[in-house]
Parts: C-alpha cells; structure tokens; sequence
C-alpha cells in the first residue's frame, strides 16, 4: 500500500503532461485537479479474501478426488474405491500368473486366451480341459507339453505340439499361471497349488516325450 | 486510466483460471477417455450400440424425451454389509460363534443357518465387517463382507451404482438430462421387460403403468382393425379391436432404449456382488410349509 493521499500525478511517469488542458476553468482552488487516490485495503476485505481462499481450498481437498478422473463423487479417492473390492480368491497368485503368462503362454494362447488356428493353440477360455475341477491333467500338460490332437470345446485341433515347461518354471510359476488362466476371460476354477504341482511332477517324473490326449485320459479326476 | 495493462492481466489470469480448473483440466483428464476391457469378461465397455439403437438415440432425442428423463444414476455413498455364504457342515459351532457376537438369537441361529446365503448385517464399516467376516469363516464355512451402495437413486432400482463418466462414451450428444418427471433410464435395458412391453408403453404408458406422466407417443404407431383369430402385434391389448403396428422410429426407439444399462462394475464404480446360491441344496427343503 502507497502512501494515502498522494496525487497521482506524482507517481510513476514523472515528466508527462498533464492531459488536462491548461484553459480548463478550475474547481475549487486553483492548483488542484481531480485525482485517483489509493487507499488501504480495509483489513476486513482482506479476512474475507482469505476466508474464501480457505473454503476454496478445503472444497478442492474435499471434493476433488485428488485430481483422479476416475475418482467421482461420493468416493474421496481411488484408493479408497480399491479398499470396497476386496481382493477375491488368491489375487496375488493370480497377479504373478499373469505375468507368467504375458511372458510365455500369450504368443500361442494368445492375450484373449482365444488361441490361434494358425499357431493350433487351442482356446484357454471356456475349455473343458481347464476348467477341470481336479488340475491333475492341465499340471500334466504344462510340465510335459502336449502332441497330437486335441477335442477343446467341440472342435478339433490338429496336430499341434505344446512345449514342455517342466525344466524352464518351477511348481510356484506353473500353479499361479494355472490359477490365473482359471480365472480370467470368463473362467472360473478353483486355484491350484504348488504342492500338487510337485506330487504331480515327481509322479510323471519318468514320462518319456510329450503327454498325448491318450495318456491324459489315464488320469482319473477327483471330484 | 493508469494502470490499464496491470489491470488487463489481472482480469486475464483470474478469467484464464478458471477456464483451465473448470474446462480445460476435465478436458485432459477425460476429454480422451477409451473405452476399457473388462478384465473379468473380456468384453469390451461400454457395448457398441446396434444401428437402430443409435437411431433410437436420434429419435429419443428429436422427441425431448431428455426433458423428462435422466439417464444419470446417483450415489451417495457406500458401506459393507455382512453375509453368510456357506453355512458349512459344523453348524453347532457356526451358530454358537453368531450368538456370541450378537448377530442372531440363539433361538434365530439354526433357522439364519439354514437360509444361507443370507445377510446378516448391514451399514457396516470395512474394517468392522471384514473382522466379523473373518471370526465366521472357518474350515468351510465362508462369511463374507459384501459392498453395498447408498443413496435414493439405487433404492429406487434405477441402478446398482454410481453413473460415471465412461457410461456416455458412446453417445453423442450425451443425453444426461436435468430433470426427472418420469424415471431416471440410465439402467432402463437392464430392468425393462422387453421391447415389446417397451412399444406398448411407448403407445398407451397409462396402460403399462397406471398413474403414468409420460403423454402417449401414437402417432409412432399406425392402427389397422384386427382380422378376426389375428394376433395383435404389441402385447397388453392396447388397442382393443385393433392392431397397433410401430413404425421404424418406434423399433428404433425401443432398441435404444433397451440398450440403456450401466450397471458393468468398472474399477471406478464397483458393483455390490452378494454371494449366490452355488449349486442346489441337496439335503431336504430348509422351509416346509406349515400345518
């Protein structure tokens, strides 16, 4: 704040002319002209300025979702929109099969879990071979591979051949990437885990080659 | 003036300020929303509409149906209820450990047990339902703690959760409405009865609805007098003695219509999921009728 009743004149721009012509008859005494004149703020204009600032501020922290577009009212924020769903079945098995699968199983199964005619991978999704309560048969496909043709949802699939990933992951990587692909696109059965991996490993240690659909029917299938 | 370019800067950024918070930041935020896959479908969100839907749109909006309808469904919060998926098969101590933390009587115990899945709490707090949730479940039986959301609108049935904004996605213009006369539509496919009941209402809303606003749309339909042993096109017999026959914007306009549903749980606007029924119980009926 200047100084109150300075003319403004007097301020700034110091040799300028005065724009009022000089023929102009005066009012009141004979030197003054009108001026602008700064005055103070009054405090009370600047409480309120603050106060509103403040209701301003907290409305934003308030009701702006922490600037998330994907936050909307009534939800405060993203994280508390993750804290309603609570993680369902073994979530962070899943999480570390997905990755597995991006890694390895998606370039035939493709990202869908559709498969490819062109790769013969039959499709994850849906198929009865999966979708078995009892993963004694898909364990066994993983770790061995698989040869020869397939029945997977009432379509044959040709002479195709799945690689054995028994020596490339380990009994952890094979039941969460089982568990993840019986869980995603639509799939729904139950997690399968490490340790049968490892019964089923050590049983079908001596297997010789690729498992066939014939050997995969040996195995019964618990209910 | 004096102080005229200080002056002009100070009006520009207050005005520049608030075009950037109320227009230009949503427009970064959302102005390039996808639409998303649905992990757990693989389907993707939101549908494209058939092409009489999206003539349906035209025609809903060349008739203003907006004034009177919303197509928003709100929320005012959410909470967690408790329920009881799986009774399991030690009931003794399932229905012991409920007396014990105040959930049921123990007269009500075996009865709540034989009702599952069945809700056992409501209004509850995370923390507070998933505890409870965790003392229940034991070896197999199974409690869980279930999201529930709030407000007017999800009370009414017009929707299961909040409307957001990758719901409008595929419309344009975006139809929201500002006012409700008649019910909001946002879910409307979700819960209508089918298209025909849609055109009957279209035609005679009175009829389908008793106590309806909405003025009769007929001049959508054409009537032709009924051959006898002629079935009529719309059901509800609308028109006694005649056959009411929609014209395509009618069809068009029931297509949309029954293509309105946004209840698909988006990891924004999760959708409540009680526990279901799993398979039919084998035992013996749990309620048999009384003398």
């Amino acid at each position: 704040m200047t100084k109150p009743n300075q003319p403004s004149s007097q301020r700034g721009k110091a040799g300028k002319p005065s724009p009022v012509p000089a023929t102009r008859p005066a009012s009141g005494s004979a030197d003054s002209e009108p001026s602008v004149q700064r005055n103070p703020v009054p405090p009370l204009l600047v409480l309120l300025l603050a106060g509103v600032m403040y209701w301003g501020s907290m409305y934003v922290i308030e009701f702006g979702g922490e600037a998330d577009a994907r936050v909307h009212y009534p939800y405060p924020s993203y994280k508390y929109i993750e804290g309603l769903v609570p993680p369902k079945g073994d979530a962070a098995a899943i999480a570390k099969g997905q990755a597995v699968y991006a890694q390895i199983c998606m370039g035939c199964h493709q990202a869908d879990g559709n498969g490819a005619t062109a790769q013969n991978a039959p499709p994850l999704a849906g198929s009865e071979w999966v979708l078995a309560k009892d993963p004694a048969r898909i364990i066994r496909i993983v770790l061995h591979g698989l040869s020869g043709p397939i029945k997977v949802k009432d379509k044959d699939w040709g002479a195709g051949q799945m690689v054995a990933w028994k020596d490339a992951l380990d009994n952890e990587q094979i039941a969460s990437v089982l568990t993840y692909v019986r869980n995603s696109w639509g799939n729904k059965a139950p997690v399968v885990n490490a340790e049968f991996v490892k019964t089923v490993r050590e049983e079908t240690k001596d297997h010789p080659g690729y498992m066939t659909v014939a050997d995969l029917e040996k195995v019964t299938l618990k209910e | 003036m004096n102080n005229g370019p200080l002056l002009f800067l100070g009006i520009f950024a207050s005005v520049a300020t608030s075009f950037w918070m109320l227009l230009f930041a949503p427009q970064v935020q959302i102005g390039r929303q996808q639409a998303s896959v649905i992990e757990l479908t693989g389907e993707r969100y939101p549908a494209v509409r058939s092409g009489a839907a999206s003539q349906g749109a035209e025609v809903y909006r060349s008739l203003g149906c907006v004034e009177c309808h919303s197509q928003q469904v709100r929320q005012t919060g959410a909470n967690f209820e408790l329920w009881l998926a799986e009774p399991g098969t030690n009931r003794p101590v399932l229905a012991a450990t409920l007396v014990r933390l105040n959930l049921a009587s123990a007269v009500e115990a075996d009865k709540l047990l034989e009702k599952a899945p069945v809700k056992l709490r409501s209004a509850l707090g995370s923390i507070e339902a998933r505890m409870l949730a965790a003392q229940l479940t034991n070896d197999d039986a199974k409690a869980e703690a279930v999201l529930a959301t709030l407000g007017p609108d999800i009370q009414r049935g017009w929707g299961k959760r909040l409307t957001v904004t990758q719901d409008y996605l595929g419309d344009y213009p975006v139809q929201i409405g500002n006012l409700r006369v008649g019910p909001d539509l946002a879910n409307y496919g979700a819960r209508s009865p089918g298209a025909g009941v849609i055109l009957a209402h279209l035609y005679a809303p009175q009829k389908t609805m008793p106590g309806s606003m909405m003025p009769p749309y007929r001049f959508l339909f054409t009537t032709r007098r009924i051959n006898q042993g002629e079935k009529p096109t719309l059901p509800l017999d609308v028109a006694p003695g005649y056959d009411v026959v929609p014209s395509p914007e009618a069809e068009s306009l029931a297509a949309y219509l029954g293509s309105l549903r946004a209840e698909t749980p988006l990891p924004e606007a999760p959708v409540p999921a009680p526990p279901t029924k799993a398979a039919p119980a084998t035992n013996a009926p749990a309620a048999t009728p009384a003398p």
